[in-house]
This record gives structure tokens, sequence and C-alpha cells, in this order.
């Protein structure tokens, strides 16, 4: 590494994280009240990891106040990332079929205006209305259609469609901390400072993954396999480990977002709250997770990121 | 873009017809070319000069606009198939108001006569005074009436309001109906789609504006066809 920066006595590596385009949507779940929100929430957002075996990757990115909503409840909004146009829509209906229409009180609506630079639209109401067993009815009010499905509580009031935008997906800082306390510590500021922000959400478990990957392995059917670089448990067992005696705990934040500028505002965040818990905190260094920079298009410098701040 | 003014200069004997006369029609033509046009008079058909003097002005928007002033109760078919644009009537209007009319915006700042937004599909029509008998229905000997788009009416209504109405909104700010045995009472709570509703009517102020604030009786028919519309009455 050619030049690192010391913060707070925190290391920052003078790498970049390689990210990837998605397609991603928002919804904006309402109820009866916050509570009920939450549990359509997160529900339709559980296992959604990682693209690898969940279909899509997803998180509920923020509460919105009842004046904040289109039918003036409380609700949350919760942004879901897939590979490709088709497989959204094919988690988009699954989830809000399964996870939303089920919920007692909620009503989905979408959470991103169609219009310019909008890849496209994926069916919510539109698909889920056959529930409805030939009484569902549809109202359009102001030019968007929203369809009326009779359920046990009244009726399931979903908008028709919503809209596909382009997405950046596999943001990333890997937290190099003395023990998993330490670690832990800075991944929950960093994931708390994260969540602030719009357009973001971090979609491992409480944010974190401790699972980190690298592309390859030795078996040929696996894709991706643990991240030995970073494994303190292989310190002086594999040639390109990047632990230091200090370091015994390695935790990672992965972070998908709507616009590059959003995973960026997202990472710096991250680091900032890092460093404010500093070496002092048990965090010894910050790194990025990158494969040479030929697999994606959005690359995320930490030094540039930081800039001349800090 | 242009609006187009047409001021009634004298009362017509017999009914005058003024359907084609719609801002996407006008617009680009000079006002010689606007006092050229035809319309019918009873058997006649006649310059529209006979009746209305022309002036074109620069509209602020980009919307193409048709005001219309004088008493114009003998004027009928104003906004007749309108696709776009916006006329504004300052005045009464004769039958026929907005009938058939899928697209633009339309607003009577008067009573309307007869059949005033029948089978309209699409649009928004706002009459704030009365309206006369079969508003929003069928045109005669059709089956269905109203079949989508807005109609506002601010003052009331006549007889067979609403007539096989199949779809579309119909704004009413009169007395509440008396209902017919056909039309049940809606047991369950619309909390969600009466705020949606609501508040996109508000935005029509007058008696309109607190209606997201307000609860609603819900009655749901007509069961002798089909029987998916919905009467809302806001208390």
């Amino acid at each position: 590494m050619t030049n690192p920066r010391i913060i707070n006595g925190v290391v920052i590596d003078d790498t970049f994280a390689e990210a990837f385009p998605m397609k991603a949507t928002r919804l904006v779940i309402t109820a009866h009240n916050a509570t009920w929100a939450r549990h359509a929430a997160a529900s339709a957002t559980g296992f959604a990891t990682s693209v690898i075996a969940c279909g899509c990757e997803a998180g509920i990115e923020r509460e919105l106040r009842p004046d904040e909503t289109p039918d003036g409840r409380p609700g949350l909004a919760v942004l879901i990332f897939a590979m490709s146009g088709k497989e959204l829509a094919k988690q988009v209906e699954r989830r809000v079929g399964q996870c939303v229409l089920t919920c007692p009180t909620t009503a989905v609506f979408a959470g991103i205006a169609e219009g310019e630079a909008i890849a496209d639209v994926v069916a919510l109401g539109k698909n889920l209305r056959f529930f409805g067993d030939g009484w569902q009815i549809s109202k359009v009010i102001a030019g968007v259609r929203y369809w009326r499905i009779p359920v046990m509580d009244g009726e399931f009031v979903a908008q028709e469609t919503t809209a596909v935008t382009k997405a950046v997906g596999g943001g990333n800082l890997l937290l190099l901390a003395t023990d998993i306390d330490a670690a832990l510590a800075a991944a929950e500021a960093a994931v708390q400072a994260m969540q602030r922000l719009p357009n973001v959400v971090m979609p491992f478990p409480g944010g974190v993954v401790r699972s980190g990957s690298k592309v390859g392995s030795k078996y040929a059917s696996l894709g991706a396999s643990t991240n030995d670089a970073f494994c303190p448990g292989l310190a002086g067992l594999t040639m390109r480990s990047e632990i230091t005696p200090d370091v015994h705990a390695v935790l990672e934040i992965v972070i998908d977002g709507l616009t590059e500028a959003d995973v960026g505002a997202a990472m710096r965040a991250g680091m900032q709250a890092g460093v404010a818990i500093g070496t002092a905190g048990g965090l010894r260094r910050i790194s990025a997770g990158n494969y040479g920079g030929k697999l994606g298009p959005y690359h995320f410098h930490l030094h540039k990121l930081l800039g001349s701040a800090a | 873009m242009t609006r187009v003014r047409l001021t009634l200069k004298q009362a017509p004997v017999l009914r005058v017809d003024l359907r084609g006369v719609t801002p996407a029609a006008l617009s680009g033509l000079a006002p010689a070319q606007i006092e050229r046009l035809t319309v019918t008079h009873g058997t006649q058909t006649l310059a529209l000069a006979e009746w209305f003097a022309v002036h074109c002005d620069d509209t602020s928007d980009g919307a193409a606009e048709l005001l219309l002033e004088g008493d114009l109760s003998r004027v009928d078919r104003i906004g007749w198939q309108l696709a776009g644009g916006r006329i504004v009537v300052a005045g009464p209007v004769g039958d026929y108001a907005g009938a058939c009319m899928s697209a633009g915006e339309m607003q009577v700042q008067g009573r309307a006569g007869m059949l005033a937004a029948c089978e309209m599909t699409g649009g928004m029509l706002t009459i704030e005074g009365d309206v006369g008998d079969h508003a929003a229905s069928s045109l005669p000997g059709s089956m269905d009436g109203m079949r989508g788009g807005t109609l506002i009416v601010r003052g009331n209504a006549g007889d067979r309001f609403a007539d096989r109405m199949r779809r579309g909104s119909l704004v009413f700010a009169g007395p509440p109906p008396a209902l017919s045995p056909t039309f049940v009472p809606a047991i369950a709570a619309a909390d969600v789609i009466w705020q949606l509703l609501a508040r996109d009517l508000a935005r029509h102020g007058g008696p309109f504006a607190w209606l997201p604030a307000r609860r609603i009786v819900r009655h749901l028919g007509d069961l002798a066809a089909d029987g998916r519309g919905e009467l809302i009455v806001a208390a």
C-alpha cells in the first residue's frame, strides 16, 4: 500500500471499494401505526442480504412521518436492489405479496416517481390485484392508478406500479480492530451514521457482514469464498494476509445506494464514525474490498472520499 | 401558447351549436380565420363572427386556451369531444357542455343546461353553478354514461344525475342524494383511498378544501349494474 493516512490513530488504507451497477426501487409502506408498518417492512426486506442467494438486497431506508406519506399514516421507506430489472420485478412482487399484503392495515406506494432517468417500471398492485378474486376495484387519482383489494381488515391499497432506477451496489468498508468488542462498536457506529443518510441501505444483518468474501475458490463450484487476507485466524497461514499482530477481528459493511454519490457519502460517514472512535477505541485500520478495479465501474477511493477535511 | 377570446355580441334567436370550436382547432389560426369558422344556428350554417367578437393573446403557460364570455345559455356543445387544452366560460352555458370530452380542462363559471358531461371519458370539467337534468349521464339511446374523468358540480343537479355511470369521479357540493335500494352500506373503513382521493380533490378549494379531515359515509352499488361503484358522502 502506497500512502496510508492516519487519523486519530486509525490507518486509512490508500485503496478503493469496487462497486457494481444494479437496478433498484423504493417502496413506501404505510400502516395503522409505526409498529405495524415496521412489521411489514422488516418482513419484506428479510432474507435479502446478498444477491448471491437471496435474489435481492434490501433494507429499511428510513421511517416516514404521517405528513410524509401519500395517505397521511405512519410508514417506512424500503429500498430493494437486484442485478436485473426482471429479477427486481420478481422480488418486489413476491415480497409485497407475501409480506406487505399479508400484514394488517398496510398500504403500499411507489417510492420513486416515474419520470426522466427512470429505467423501467415494475408491477405492485398490478399483479397483486388478482388476489381480490374479481372484487378488486381501482381508481385513477391524479394520473396514478391505485388498486383496492378486499381483505379481512378492510381493503389493501396498492399503487399499480413503481419505478425502477439504475443504482450502485457493493460499496464497502473493512474495519480492522483489536478485538470483537472494538470491531462491533466501530461497525455499529458506522452503520448508525450511514442510516441517517438517504438513498442507501446496508443489507447485511445489522448492516454488518463478518464473512467477507473474495472472488473464486479452490472448489470449482464455488464462485466466492472466505476473504482469507482479512481472516485473523489465518494470519501466518495465508500468503496474502493483511492482518497485523494487533488485529484480532475484522468486520465489513456493505452499502447499496441509488447513486454513486450516495454510496460515497455513506462510506465517508462510516469512516468518520470509525475515526471518531479511533485507535483509543480499538479501531486500528480501515480498508476496502475490490477486484483489482477490473470488474466494477464504480471505484470509491477512501482517501478521496475523506478529502482534505479530517 | 395562444388564448382565443370569444365574446358574445348578441344572444342567438335559436340555439347555436359550438361543436368543433376547441382550443386545438383554433390554435395557429389568425382572428380573421377564426371569425370565418362556421357553426350551425337552427337550420342555418353561419360564421362565428355572427355572434362572437374574436381576440387573440398569449397565455403565460403552455396550454392552448379558449375563453368564452357572455350569456351562452343558448349555445350548446361547448367543449363537445374536448381532447386537450383548456376552455373557460365566463357565464352560463347551454346543453351538452363538455359532453364526450376525453382530456383537457373546462370550467363553466355559471350554470349548465341539460346533458352536461354526458359520456365523459377523461379530463376535468368544473361547473360553478347548477346543472340541468341528465348531467353526467348517457346520450339518448346509449347504454353507458360517464366513463372517466372528473366532473365537479358546485351548485345543484337536476334529475337523472350520473345515470348509467361506469367510471370516473363525480364530485358534488350540493345536498346528499336519496339512496336507491340497489346501493348497500359499506361496512369496512376505506381511510387510505379516501385520503388519496380527498387530498386530490382538496386542491380545488372552496367546499372541497377540508375534505381530507371529514368523516365519510359510503355506499356500494349500483347492484343492479355490476355494483363496483361507490357513493361517498362527506359529513
